[in-house]
């Protein structure tokens, strides 16, 4: 009974609205008329039983319209119901057809995960650091405040003190400015008596620098105007980070008592999370006056302060750089420091925090966005393929009553089944490299923590997935062999040979592409192969380091200190050699020094040589593995108001006419001083580029506070490390230490940049080459497909299925090879341009590029076998049958 | 009489228990099977008739008429059909809980 009403049903799923009325119409005017004709049978006129059957009836007009709004209602009820079932009747039979061909469903799904995944993580770090306002009210309104002197070819310096003030006091554009001082690494103090000893990194901020950035802290309060004021100051704000690590997260950070630099300071309020301003390692926030005139000149001429600034209401950022400008020029005009630093500079502060990554981040943002367009287009391509293989499936549905929107919506669901399955795998690969990203990124990328598959990346994700699906549904219609009727079978043959040069040329093109990004993957991965190979010029196995800030009343205290602890550390048993150094090679530059050769004509003011002076120990050399290549090391004691330099071979060859010039003397610090011994090179800026000329000082003779320990010995790294901090804490338990590592570690971080470039490209080049091959595969399916008949013929005709392989295979080694000669080409113009980013090899570098016309060769080769084989399995009768 | 609000649903459903009619067949059904006692109100009918149907309780067809006119016809559906049955209980119930109050002294 059930069933046969529900197919009797199914019919009048057809109401339409006028019906519905007409339907409703009649069923009242029957009850009506069998009302008045019972009333004409009891004895009234027919004029009058029918007035009667109507007063009886009541409001018509109301029951008809409630009828017809009931039935209205039903009837969509239902034909929702039918539409939900249509679509799981599609669903199962999309997953049925998927199924029967897993080369093709895996095939695409795959591509779509790999390439909606990239871009997906991609889109997920572009969305963290380059789109996500700041965490400020109206971020849009903070500006990072510089001042520039064109003449010294510095466009963004720190600014001094007096300056601010009179900045704030002239230029009225500026709602507030704010002032800093923070410097990574250096800005510092040691926190004792919770603990370890253990230095914080700290930025010291005036009283505007917080109201300025408009935000409240997440905790507790920022420091007030009178806590500005030495004596008073003695209040620390912590980093969300800080908070955790130190205090544990403890409910109630605020009021406690954190001992810094020998003194109480009192903990008055916590940053919110992820506070990106003056940088994000900043362990405590803590107030500018606390920064003595001694310790930081607080003249017009020290230039130290980083400023943040609020334009004011209706003021836009080209205004307020022209005021400030002209503010600037007007202080230089008055003050004669200020005269060289006579311009300021703007710029907004998501700009200063996320500017020098925004190109490269945004190239490959399109790279990939560029790779999943083309793989969409190949899949299309797939599709067609496909499609063109169902012809006869899609007719006898098409005979036994499926319409075209049924068709086409069958189609749809198939694939969007496909891409939403392939965009659900891509999204959970995105979320596995996200971590990996970050970690290869950290210390080049900021705000990454700020990086993560928010609302907005998600939304992204699903909306290319559900694109790419619709798109493929569409692909045969626009493709032009939408044929889905019976008699275009036969057109379909013919129309094609405007398909496949259409098709070819995008094989063409992505061959091309993939030419241009293996290639990128092979020179960037050779480059970083290069540099895990370059001659340091120094030994990091083995050498561990401990760095420290020494404190004491003068530098005579200073140096004391770093004897007694370097003496402690010798003194172990399991330690052979320690030295140390103020800047440690690819970290440090050391400090630029003007000197001249004595015994020439001294060189013209701004044009006398400089070079880089490093402050070392004695027996840094020795410890950290570079050679004495002439003459001395350092004595055990300068003469006094002397110092004795030691320099590279660079600098020994660039100055001192080569090897030989060990003893000579240069004049630096305004005397001549010897230099007494040549040093071999160890590259010092970066591994790319090879050791400047490089001068070394004695620093136990010339004091500076921050050492870096170079220690050898025999024991296992931690064994020994925990040995040298007990060593330290027995001359001082108070010392703290900056940070435990090992040279290793500062290489491999020197690596970390062309690794991250290396690893991006290798992906690219991964993506570009299974692109290249899906697009060949595709093309030559579509070429079989469509010469079925005439290799039909061919076969009947008695030629040899060897022969019909080898030329399928050629048709598609030679698609390759015109790809491979496009790419070549494009590779070689655009690595002209950006040669200088390689190291170590031409950018032009003939083996690699070799390489790459091989292993796309092969890949075609590979790509092209199938659909040839498949060429070769048509069976002549069949195929010259179903026409 | 006229109807207690509520109980037209309870009485078409019951009126079709015996095989489907059309709407004006039902409303001679009730008066017939109730002693003439009570008459729908014909314009509460219809209404009636077509929410129970979009309920599902009912389902309706064209047919013809004793005179062989175009009537619409409806039919208790399974799911009416246990529906009238815990109606009635529950009615049974009621009643007989009113009765019982209604009749001591």
């Amino acid at each position: 009974m059930g069933r046969e009403r529900t197919r009797w049903r199914g019919f009048r799923l057809l109401l339409s609205r006028a019906r519905i009325a007409e339907e409703v119409d009649e069923e009242l005017a029957f009850h009506l008329d069998r009302r008045a004709a019972e009333l004409e049978r009891e004895g009234l006129s027919p004029e009058a039983a029918r007035e009667e059957a109507e007063r009886r009836f009541g409001d018509r007009e109301r029951v008809r319209r409630e009828c017809i709004d009931l039935d209205r209602k039903r009837v969509q009820a239902m034909k929702r119901r039918e539409w939900f079932n249509g679509l799981k009747g599609d669903v199962r039979f999309s997953a049925r057809s998927l199924r029967r061909s897993p080369a093709f469903s895996l095939t695409v799904i795959a591509t779509l995960a790999l390439c909606i995944g990239a871009t997906t993580v991609i889109f997920g770090v572009v969305d963290g650091v380059l789109l996500k306002p700041l965490p400020f009210a109206a971020p849009e309104r903070l500006v990072r405040v510089y001042q520039s002197s064109p003449e010294n070819g510095i466009t963004r310096s720190p600014v001094s003190f007096p300056d601010v003030q009179d900045w704030r006091a002239r230029d009225h554009d500026f709602q507030s400015l704010g002032a800093f001082f923070y410097s990574e690494g250096l800005t510092g103090v040691d926190l004792t008596g919770a603990g370890p000893p253990q230095r914080l990194s700290a930025a010291y901020v005036d009283g505007s620098f917080f109201p300025t950035l408009g935000t409240s802290p997440q905790l507790g309060r920022w420091p007030a105007k009178d806590e500005q004021i030495p004596g008073h100051d003695q209040v620390v704000v912590l980093s969300a980070a800080a908070w955790r690590r130190l205090l544990n997260g403890a409910p109630d950070p605020v009021g406690r008592t954190l001992t810094l630099e020998g003194k109480p300071f009192t903990v008055i309020g916590v940053l919110p999370d992820r506070f990106p301003v003056p940088g994000e390692r900043v362990d405590v926030y803590l107030p500018l006056s606390l920064i003595t005139e001694d310790q930081v000149g607080h003249g017009r001429q020290s230039r130290w302060l980083g400023v943040v600034g609020r334009l004011a209401p209706g003021v836009d950022l080209s205004r307020a750089a022209t005021s400030l400008d002209r503010i600037a020029g007007a202080l230089a005009k008055e003050h004669a420091e200020d005269r060289a630093f006579n311009h300021a500079q703007l710029l907004s502060l998501h700009e200063s925090v996320v500017g020098a990554v925004r190109a490269p981040l945004l190239l490959v943002l399109c790279a990939v966005s560029l790779i999943l367009l083309i793989a969409c287009v190949n899949i299309a391509n797939l599709m067609l393929a496909r499609a063109a293989g169902r012809q006869h499936e899609l007719t006898v549905r098409s005979a036994l009553g499926a319409s075209r929107w049924h068709l086409a919506r069958q189609l749809l669901v198939e694939t969007l089944t496909l891409s939403l399955t392939g965009g659900a795998l891509g999204v959970a690969l995105a979320a596995l490299s996200l971590p990996v990203a970050r970690s290869l990124s950290r210390a080049m990328v900021p705000r990454l923590d700020d990086v993560r598959l928010s609302v907005e990346v998600l939304g992204v994700a699903a909306a290319v997935s559900i694109a790419t699906g619709v798109l493929f549904a569409l692909a045969p219609a626009l493709l032009g062999s939408a044929a889905t009727r019976y008699e275009s079978l036969r057109a379909a043959r013919t129309a094609s040979a405007g398909g496949l040069k259409a098709r070819s040329a995008l094989v063409v093109a992505e061959i091309a592409l993939a030419v241009i990004l293996v290639a990128g993957a092979s020179l960037a991965s050779r480059s970083m192969w290069a540099l895990t190979r370059v001659d340091l010029g120094f030994q990091p196995q083995g050498a561990t380091v401990v760095s420290y800030h020494a404190h004491a009343d003068n530098s005579e205290g200073i140096a004391q200190r770093h004897r007694e602890i370097l003496q402690a550390v010798r003194a172990l048993p399991g330690v052979t050699q320690v030295g140390g150094a103020k800047e440690l090679p690819l970290e440090a530059m050391g400090e630029d020094t003007a000197f001249s050769l004595p015994g020439r004509p001294p060189p013209a003011p701004g044009a006398e040589p400089h070079a880089n002076v490093l402050h070392v120990t004695p027996a840094f050399f020795e410890a950290l593995g570079i050679p004495l290549l002439r003459g001395s090391g350092f004595p055990p004691h300068d003469p006094p108001a002397f110092a004795t330099f030691l320099c590279n071979e660079t600098f020994a060859r660039q100055y001192l006419g080569g090897l030989d010039g060990a003893g000579r003397s240069i004049h630096i610090y305004g005397m001549d001083m010897p230099v007494v011994g040549i040093v071999g090179d160890a590259r010092q800026a970066r591994l790319g580029e090879p050791a400047p000329a490089l001068l070394y000082i004695n620093m136990l003779e010339n004091p500076r506070s921050l050492i870096n320990l170079v220690i050898r010995g025999n024991a296992p790294p931690l064994e020994l490390t925990r040995e040298v901090r007990k060593a330290i804490a027995s001359i001082d338990p108070e010392q703290t230490l900056d940070r435990v590592t090992s040279m290793e570690q500062i290489v491999d971080d020197a690596l970390a940049p062309p690794r991250l470039v290396t690893v991006v490209m290798v992906v690219l080049g991964l993506l570009g080459l299974l692109l290249g091959a899906i697009g060949i595969f595709g093309v030559l399916a579509y070429f079989v497909g469509q010469r079925r008949r005439e290799l039909a013929i061919r076969l009947a005709l008695g030629a040899q299925r060897e022969v019909l392989l080898r030329s399928v295979l050629g048709r598609g080694l030679a698609l390759a090879a015109v790809g491979i000669g496009v790419g070549l080409v494009a590779t070689l113009v655009a690595t002209s341009v950006a040669g200088s980013l390689l190291y170590g090899l031409a950018a032009q570098d003939p083996p690699t590029l070799a390489f790459v016309c091989v292993l796309l060769l092969a890949v075609a080769a590979i790509a092209s076998y199938l659909p040839a084989r498949r060429a070769t399995r048509v069976d002549p009768a069949e195929a010259l049958r179903a026409e | 009489m006229d109807l207690i609000p509520g109980t037209l649903d309870i009485l078409i459903l019951k009126a079709l228990s015996w095989g489907p009619l059309h709407g004006y067949d039902i409303v001679e059904e009730i008066h017939g099977r109730t002693g003439s006692l009570l008459r729908v109100e014909e314009g509460a009918l219809y209404p009636a008739l077509h929410r129970l149907e979009r309920r599902g309780l009912l389902g309706a067809e064209w047919g013809v008429s004793a005179n062989n006119r175009r009537a619409r016809f409806y039919k208790l559906s399974a799911k009416g059909r246990s529906h009238l049955r815990a109606e009635t209980t529950q009615w049974l119930a009621y009643t007989r809980a009113v009765t019982a109050l209604l009749q001591s002294a």
